[in-house]
């Protein structure tokens, strides 16, 4: 009775290691930011607020614990309107990457960048604001 | 023929609230002029309504001045007359009870007990209390007599022997007797300058014979020496040998002045040649009012909705207001506000989504007299949702222009997120509260503000305040190269 029991709990335990689960990726989001620019992989001056004269701004993201290679989304909103959904591939085992808006002159305001995964699961919000 | 038919088309054309409002009205001048008769408010206020009529004429006759100058003196008169005749006012809202006021019968106890009267003057007389009684005749004795206070005192043979003790202030001066009361006491009266007067007479006679000689008055002295009582009437002195003479004379004076059998039958009619007066004239200003020249005017009302169900709310709407094109007499249009004017929508049926209700002159509420010409727009459309509880993160909205120097590098809210209530829709489509604008021109280092939360329309918190505490944490642009 007693191996009988052991036996049930192993195979329970193996089952939810091996069989994957639909919804989640397992996607670990180590860092996410917005930064003025990427050089050598890495955010330069991560900020809350960038003026409109730097131009350009970048999300910068990055995960470790990637079983598969996959994919995420960022999502550009100004305000609550939708600027630009841009597609990222992830490699395993961890990978970094970044999407980049241009701005203009009528971009000042408040941003928000949403990290999603390829099932629409969002990973992370990032808030800025774009000034003078 | 033709009179006819407009008199039956008129009579047709009335409801019933225009009778009502023209017996409601009637009643009440009618009311007015029994509680304020014989005063000298009834006075004024006909006055008033004479100049009004002056001013009617002169406007009609195109006398600008004239009318300009009576409409202001008419204006001032009705102020004038609360200010002047407050007394007067207050004492008949004080003395009477609102039956009185009302419906309270006009027709007074007018008749004086003579028998007591007679008792005590005897007993006055016996007393050696000198007296003087005054019972008025048709003339006015206002102008010929001086001060006095009004006692208002039923008459018996207590009253009148404590009105002339001479401990009393006022046993000095003399009593009138009026509609069977003792109105006044401590009267003063003119004093007669004959010079063959009989030395036996003092000066309670000679002030009795002088208001006999300028009035139609009958007073009475009782003398303090002599303990005798005379009679003064049409300026002659008349000692009263017994009672029954002087119960004589005071029934014959009181019968020539006061009222007579009949009195009751004059009182009913001249109650109601007032009626008809007060009818006849609120019959005209109705008329004035309501059958002038019809004018028409358009008035832009905003629409007011009702019986709203609390789990909706009102989203959209295609109108806010409603222009009414409206009709009716000159006096009652040209008096018309759009706050006496109400359209009101009436949303119990209302469900979520798209609603159309026509507006027809069922939802518009206008005063007496006013008709609806034209309603623009015919239609309202509504749209109505489903309130519905969401909570909304809060974003920091900054503006301004941030030294160069310097990089924020962090901010959080404090809280960062609030429950917000409104329209289901409206509540979809909205994912972040913003705050106020921040400015940060003037930011040197890192700190802490609180500001508000900017809510859209048609949203409401639930609970808590709308104010958000900002955590900031500023950096040299130097420091903060590489992350």
């Amino acid at each position: 009775m007693q191996y009988r029991l052991i036996l049930l709990i192993s195979i329970l335990f193996v089952s939810i290691g091996v069989i994957p689960c639909a919804a989640d990726t397992g996607l670990n989001l180590r860092h996410a930011l917005i930064a003025e620019d990427v050089e050598m992989s890495r955010p330069v001056r991560p900020a809350v607020i960038f003026p409109v004269s730097v131009g350009r701004i970048v999300c910068f993201s990055s995960f470790d614990s990637i079983r598969n290679d996959t994919a995420i989304y960022h999502v550009w909103y100004y305000r609550d309107k939708l600027v630009s959904k841009k597609k990222l591939v992830l490699k395993a085992p961890q990978w970094s990457t970044y999407s980049i808006v241009e701005l203009r002159a009528n971009d000042k305001g408040p941003w928000r960048v949403e990290i999603r995964d390829t099932n629409e699961m969002l990973l992370k919000t990032l808030r800025f604001s774009i000034t003078e | 023929m033709m009179g006819m038919n407009a008199l039956i088309t008129f009579l047709l054309s009335l409801t019933w609230q225009d009778v009502v409002d023209v017996l409601l009205c009637s009643y009440i001048v009618f009311r007015l002029y029994i509680l304020f008769r014989g005063t000298a408010v009834l006075r004024v206020l006909v006055g008033i309504l004479l100049l009004v009529i002056v001013q009617r004429c002169t406007t009609f006759v195109g006398l600008v001045l004239t009318s300009w100058a009576i409409q202001g003196i008419t204006a001032a008169a009705a102020l004038i007359i609360i200010v002047v005749f407050r007394n007067e006012i207050r004492s008949i809202l004080q003395a009477r009870n609102l039956t009185a006021i009302l419906w309270g019968s006009p027709v007074k106890e007018r008749r004086a007990p003579i028998t007591t009267i007679v008792e005590s003057l005897r007993e006055l007389a016996h007393k050696r209390c000198g007296a003087l009684l005054v019972f008025p005749g048709n003339n006015d004795l206002s102008d010929i007599t001086h001060g006095g206070e009004p006692v208002d005192c039923h008459i018996s043979r207590d009253t009148m022997i404590s009105v002339f003790w001479p401990g009393n202030p006022l046993h000095d001066g003399a009593a009138v007797i009026q509609d069977g009361r003792i109105s006044r006491a401590g009267v003063v009266l003119p004093v007669s300058n004959r010079g063959d007067l009989p030395s036996c007479y003092g000066t309670r006679h000679r002030a009795a014979l002088g208001l006999a000689e300028r009035t139609d008055a009958l007073v009475i002295a009782v003398s303090e020496e002599r303990g005798s009582i005379t009679a003064a009437v049409e300026g002659h002195l008349v000692d009263i040998t017994d009672d029954t003479h002087l119960s004589r004379m005071l029934e014959q004076h009181l019968n020539r002045t006061s009222p007579s059998h009949d009195e009751p039958l004059r009182e009913r009619r001249r109650l109601i040649a007032a009626a008809c007066a007060s009818f006849v004239l609120v019959c005209i200003t109705w008329f004035s009012f309501t059958r002038g020249t019809d004018i028409f005017m358009a008035l832009d009302i905003p629409l007011e909705y009702i019986n709203r169900d609390p789990l909706l709310d009102i989203v959209d709407a295609s109108a806010n207001s409603v222009r009414l094109h409206v009709g009716g007499s000159g006096s009652l249009v040209k008096s018309l506000s759009p706050e006496q004017v109400h359209v009101q929508i009436d949303l119990r049926n209302a469900s979520p989504g798209l609603n159309t209700f026509s507006i027809s002159t069922e939802q518009i509420k206008l005063p007496p007299g006013i008709f609806v010409k034209k309603i623009e727009p015919a239609s309202v459309d509504v749209i109505l949702d489903v309130i519905v509880q969401k909570r909304l993160p809060v974003q920091a909205d900054w503006v301004g222009k941030l030294p160069h120097r310097l990089v924020i590098q962090e901010c959080t809210l404090e809280p960062a997120d609030l429950l917000i209530e409104g329209p289901q829709q409206i509540l979809a489509d909205t994912t972040t509260l913003y705050t106020e604008k921040i400015p940060v021109d003037t930011i040197e280092q890192s700190g802490t503000i609180t500001v508000p939360v900017v809510l859209p329309p048609s949203l409401r918190l639930v609970s808590g305040s709308d104010r958000v505490t900002v955590h900031f944490t500023v950096q040299s642009r130097d420091t903060s190269q590489e992350y």
